[in-house]
């Protein structure tokens, strides 16, 4: 009885993780590049009572043990990296990606990746995101530039106001082995970690990297039907484990009123 | 003349106690489930064995209060003298008692523009006590402290090696046992415009009242078939009809 009380418990703290997780796709529904997360759960530690295999007093085997499950743990929250869909903004230094693959910026010397696509200029001219970070490989527009276009492969392009090339660039992406392995630091912006591997660079459209739409914006891959589903289905489940809590509390309190 | 029932009593009793105890540290800890800083205790128990006389031994409780130091939930304010720990350490704060510990960092300026906790208790930077002469603040980070865009100081923060050395001291303070060493964090982070909050699980808290109840329901439980058996020894034995 006391087995359940923690168990139920358990259930409890893990379903208030699940909406943790929800609560936190749903605040960011119309973040740009935002990638939402699951939270998996695997259950705990067996207690064995009687180990099945084991032999019996006649030689025997015993085919089926007695192990009873002391609850549930997350495992981990992860965040899952499907595509967004794209929405047309008209901005030139919306880049969206189309496929997979990262920005890569920079934020005081350390290297961050990004989807967000929302770059702006700064005084200087350099695209920088809409924090400053600037986009790496870095590239600073000449003065006199009026308009700048990229192509599905990477390649920017800024020209003047009579289509004189004044200057190019290739704008690279960057992919990892395991970007569920990625570190959030918020901001929109991922760091690399020993789970996700090295970044390997190279264009859009080439080595399994998405393209660049230019004047679209990524926007999140949070689906709010599929979260509200999920959000009932923790609500009950969260019930449900209140009702172990509550039943172990009742056969204690029966086996307590054996005596008078 | 009822030694062995008196034994009965005594360790009953002392459960009774213990599940009281238990029960004070739930209290705290839901009382204070909204306090920034607060680390939740928990009572472990475990059994000595004291000689009650030459023939019997008895098993009597022996308890220890343990301070969960788990990362507490991490709450945007947006106040700018707000600052949340993520990770290890411990901000330090010079008290008229000497330095001590803490985890809530909701701080306030005094009237001399010192960097004070509400108590009044100046916090302490790499560079003596932290002085704010301007308007804006930005902490970084890894805890430097600009004021209107320079660096004044740098929050200093500090950790221990033994969990057991930190000794709760009440008013959010902390203190390092004599002979304890601080320690420099391996990884933190700070955020301002943060405060970090109790970490209390209301449901834990919940559940550990359940089973201290039931543990002392049983154990009055018991206590009531001694005194029965106390009773029926007085009136009924020996009585003829």
């Amino acid at each position: 009885m006391i087995r359940s009380l923690f168990s139920g418990r358990t259930g409890m703290t893990g379903q208030q993780l699940q909406l943790d997780t929800i609560a936190n796709n749903l605040a960011n529904v119309n973040t740009a590049g935002f990638k939402k997360s699951r939270a998996q759960f695997e259950d705990l530690y067996y207690q064995e009572l009687r180990a099945m295999g084991t032999e019996t007093a006649d030689g025997g085997q015993i085919p089926a043990g007695i192990q009873v499950g002391l609850g549930v743990r997350p495992t981990s929250v992860q965040k899952i990296f499907t595509q967004g869909s794209l929405t047309e903004t008209g901005n030139e230094l919306d880049w969206a990606i189309e496929g997979s693959g990262f920005f890569k910026v920079q934020r005081d010397g350390e290297d961050y990746f990004t989807r967000s696509g929302a770059f702006t200029l700064n005084a200087d001219g350099t695209i920088v995101t809409q924090n400053g970070d600037r986009l790496q490989p870095e590239f600073t527009v000449p003065t006199g530039t009026n308009v700048i276009t990229i192509d599905a492969n990477g390649m920017l392009t800024a020209k003047d106001a009579e289509q004189n090339v004044l200057a190019t660039t290739q704008v690279t992406l960057h992919n990892f082995i395991n970007p569920g392995g990625l570190r959030s630091v918020g901001g929109n912006l991922f760091k690399e970690t020993d789970a996700s591997g090295a970044p390997t660079e190279a264009n859009p459209g080439s080595e399994g990297l998405g393209t660049i739409s230019q004047r679209f914006m990524e926007v999140s891959n949070v689906d709010v039907t599929e979260e509200l589903v999920n959000m009932i289905i923790t609500q009950r489940a969260y019930e449900v484990n209140s009702k172990s809590v509550q039943t172990a509390d009742k056969l204690l309190e029966v086996a307590n009123t054996l005596v008078r | 003349m009822f030694i062995n029932n008196r034994l009965g009593l005594l360790e009953s009793t002392e459960t009774l106690l213990a599940q009281e105890q238990r029960l004070n540290q739930v209290s705290n800890n839901l009382a204070n489930v909204d306090t920034p800083g607060f680390k939740k205790e928990n009572v472990t128990f475990w059994e000595m064995l004291y000689k009650a006389n030459q023939n019997r031994q008895r098993v009597g409780k022996a308890l220890r209060i343990n301070t969960i130091q788990e990362q507490g939930v991490v709450q945007k304010t947006d106040n700018p003298l707000d600052v949340a720990i993520s990770g290890d350490g411990f901000f330090k704060v010079q008290t008229p008692a000497g330095i001590r510990y803490t985890r809530a960092g909701n701080f306030q300026r005094n009237n001399i523009g010192q960097l004070v906790t509400p108590a009044g208790y100046p916090v302490v930077g790499d560079g003596g006590p932290i002085a704010i002469e301007g308007q804006k603040v930005d902490i970084a980070p890894d805890g430097r402290l600009f004021v209107d865009g320079a660096q004044v100081n740098t929050l200093a923060i500090a950790t221990y090696e033994d969990p057991r050395d930190m000794i709760k001291e009440g008013e959010n303070l902390f203190r390092l046992k004599d002979n304890a060493q601080e320690q420099v964090p391996l990884n933190f982070v700070l955020q301002q415009g943060h405060l970090e909050k109790s970490n209390v699980n209301t449901v834990t808290e919940m559940t550990e009242m359940i089973d201290l109840y039931r543990a002392y329901e049983s154990q009055q439980k018991a206590i009531r078939a001694v005194d029965d058996l106390d009773d029926l020894a007085v009136r009924r034995v020996g009585s003829l009809g």
